[in-house]
């Protein structure tokens, strides 16, 4: 089925790509507060900044806008209980209860929102911070750009009543680098009809399901995620998982240290074990011995590789025992492509939109200043991709062979005396084991939260005082 | 709330879940192993199945369509990495088809790969059950999986020879 581009949000087919951002959280007093601030970034009267689509440019637009709501802002806006209620339990509940769901045992972490990363300390979306009903987010390229709209979306705050909870910057690094030094945002899924030339990947492109609501499209269960959702509202429309992660960079580099002195190994080559790709994003399945390579991988090459020979590229290289690529390194964890793995291969997508947060560390002068990765993980069913990913891949190990004991070593909830990370070196070695892996990244915040399709959000706007009453 | 057999009249029932013991100790782990989680928290878990036909004249005919799928439905399941085995057990007046089975993980989360993978054959044997859930199961997943979670039997306990491997370590070891 052709994707109506003009009722999809921007940044959901393709990122925009960013040089800085500003995330809003919003409260609504009234429902007709949230119509006319919905109305205003609908229509875009040029005072205003206007909720972007997914239309191909030509010339990259100054900025870009996208408008999330909660469970909560859905009936703030005034739409009625039974049409929420349509909405899958894992949106309607949000994060912060997701996160704090009973657990079977002391070896079960859930999302891996525990401890200091627990709702409790969250500043955003948590259970002692306020309510939030929209997240507002803006990318622009330039820092004067990003003042100049926020300045305009605040008199619309202002001139609608809606409250600003508050807001979260971020600003790209250099060569779109995040604060532990790896370039970020390499693989991310191809969802099938999207316009443009896809770089070489050889995972298969996404059924358009799996990431956008609406009755003509299929999910991977061969069904789609709109259930019961009016399709006046819930058409072109997708969901988020939005979250505020502190990096523990200081740590991250001292465990670096740490390791690569134990084990008498650079500390580049930890980093690269740990994450499954070198620092520059060349991945270990084609360039194990250092990151880069003769001849070099070229930016149409980064993404063409597989973890063992599959029937459709029977000349790959077969690291299933992961001497090139640690099972348990990040990147493969998230995304086993053709391994094996409990369940569909190439499946469990998601769509990662974060950007950095805090100033740049500089590993000569470490601080203490918070710094992290905040962004949006878009997906077609928050519970079978963001919470399939975050409770089964990252926190748990049972998930393939050689992960006992281990948790993802960049983003699982590793045990207060610290995590592990098994790195093999081949059949007949033994692996280097390192231990004490401290928890690298933690929780401050998070919102589960629908992004209509523009159409819906223009219903949503239309909603008139009386109706909302 | 799980089903299970009263013993006095054999009929299927509704009974709440057992509550887990209190842990007061510290858990067992070796390599990497937490050896207190029982079998059903983590690995092996038991998924049984007891569905009521339409009719008792019905079980062959519903025996046949699984014999049927068989080539498609074992390949499905053996491609899915964790299901341990499965048997389609007919109660002996055809009242009832039983299907016992031991999967690893959490039921929840992985049922959907089924409706992806068999969603169709999963819709032809529901078509022979009495209280099937709405059809077909690609469809309404939401309320095959409920259908499948309520309709899930539960056991005294489990005995497993090798009560802590999952599907894919004991055929990565066996190289299968």
């Amino acid at each position: 089925m052709p994707l109506d581009l003009s009722d999809i949000q921007a940044n959901v087919l393709r990122g925009y790509g960013a040089a800085f951002a500003r995330h809003f959280a919003l409260a609504l007093p009234t429902a007709a507060a949230g119509a006319a601030l919905l109305g205003a970034l609908i229509n875009g009267d040029g005072e205003c900044p206007q909720v972007s689509d997914a239309k191909v440019w030509s010339d990259k637009p100054s900025y870009c806008l996208n408008v999330g709501i909660t469970a909560d802002g859905l009936g703030a806006l005034g739409v009625p209980a039974a049409t929420v209620g349509a909405f899958p339990a894992a949106f309607r509940s949000g994060s912060a209860a997701r996160s704090s769901l009973p657990t079977t045992g002391p070896d079960d972490v859930g999302l891996g929102d525990v401890g200091d990363s627990a709702p409790a300390a969250w500043i955003l979306g948590g259970t002692a911070s306020p309510t939030v009903h929209l997240l507002i987010s803006l990318y622009t390229h330039h820092e004067k750009a990003l003042e100049t709209r926020s300045a305009q979306l605040r008199t619309v705050f202002g001139a609608t009543g809606v409250h600003e909870l508050s807001s979260h910057d971020a600003v790209a690094q250099p060569g779109g680098t995040v604060h532990f030094g790896y370039r970020d945002g390499i693989a991310q899924p191809w969802i099938d009809g999207t316009p443009g030339q896809r770089l070489d990947d050889v995972q298969p492109s996404v059924p358009t399901g799996d990431f956008l609501l609406g009755s003509g499209y299929t999910n991977r269960y061969k069904g789609n995620f709109i259930g019961a959702i009016p399709r006046t509202l819930g058409d072109n429309g997708t969901y988020s998982a939005f979250r505020l992660l502190r990096q523990d960079v200081t740590g991250f580099e001292e465990f670096l240290a740490k390791a690569a002195a134990r084990w008498r190994q650079d500390p580049e080559v930890i980093a690269a074990k740990l994450m499954g790709r070198w620092r520059n994003g060349a991945p270990l399945a084609l360039s194990p011995d250092g990151p880069n390579p003769t001849p070099p991988i070229t930016e149409a090459q980064i993404n063409a590789y597989d973890f063992v020979a599959t029937p459709e590229h029977p000349a790959f290289h077969d690291d299933d025992f992961g001497a090139r690529c640690p099972i348990g390194a990040h990147t493969r964890r998230l995304n086993p492509r053709g391994a094996l793995v409990m369940g569909q291969p190439n499946s469990r997508r998601i769509i990662r939109r974060g950007m950095p947060y805090g100033p740049p560390f500089d590993p000569d002068h470490p601080d203490d200043v918070e710094r992290g990765l905040v962004g949006h993980f878009i997906c077609g069913d928050i519970e079978s991709q963001f919470e399939f990913i975050m409770k089964g891949w990252v926190n748990q190990d049972i998930q393939t062979a050689g992960l006992r004991g281990t948790r993802d070593p960049i983003l699982g909830a590793q045990p207060e005396h610290g995590g592990r990370f098994v790195i093999s070196l081949g059949p007949n070695r033994d692996p280097m084991i390192l231990d004490n892996l401290p928890r690298l990244v933690h929780t401050r915040g998070s919102l589960y939260l629908f992004l209509p399709g523009i159409g819906a959000l223009r219903r949503l706007a239309a909603v008139t005082t009386e109706e909302a009453s | 709330m799980l089903r299970a057999i009263d013993t006095a009249t054999t009929d299927l029932v509704l009974v709440a879940p057992a509550a887990a013991p209190a842990q007061s100790l510290p858990a067992r782990i070796e390599n990497g192993i937490n050896l207190d989680l029982s079998l059903e928290q983590k690995y092996q878990a038991a998924l049984n199945l007891v569905v009521p036909l339409k009719s008792p004249a019905q079980i062959f005919a519903m025996l046949a369509a699984i014999e049927a799928a068989k080539p498609v439905l074992y390949q499905q399941l053996g491609d899915l990495n964790y299901i341990h085995f499965a048997r389609f057990l007919p109660y002996t007046d055809g009242s009832h088809l039983q299907v016992i089975t031991a999967y690893d993980g959490d039921l929840e989360s992985y049922i959907m790969d089924f409706v992806a993978v068999i969603g169709e054959i999963f819709t032809e044997l529901l078509g022979f059950v009495a209280d099937a859930p709405p059809l077909p199961v690609n469809d309404y997943p939401v309320e095959f999986v409920q259908y499948v979670i309520s309709h899930n039997v539960s056991q005294v306990g489990v005995w497993s020879a090798y009560p802590h491997l999952t599907v894919i370590e004991i055929n990565t070891a066996t190289g299968s």
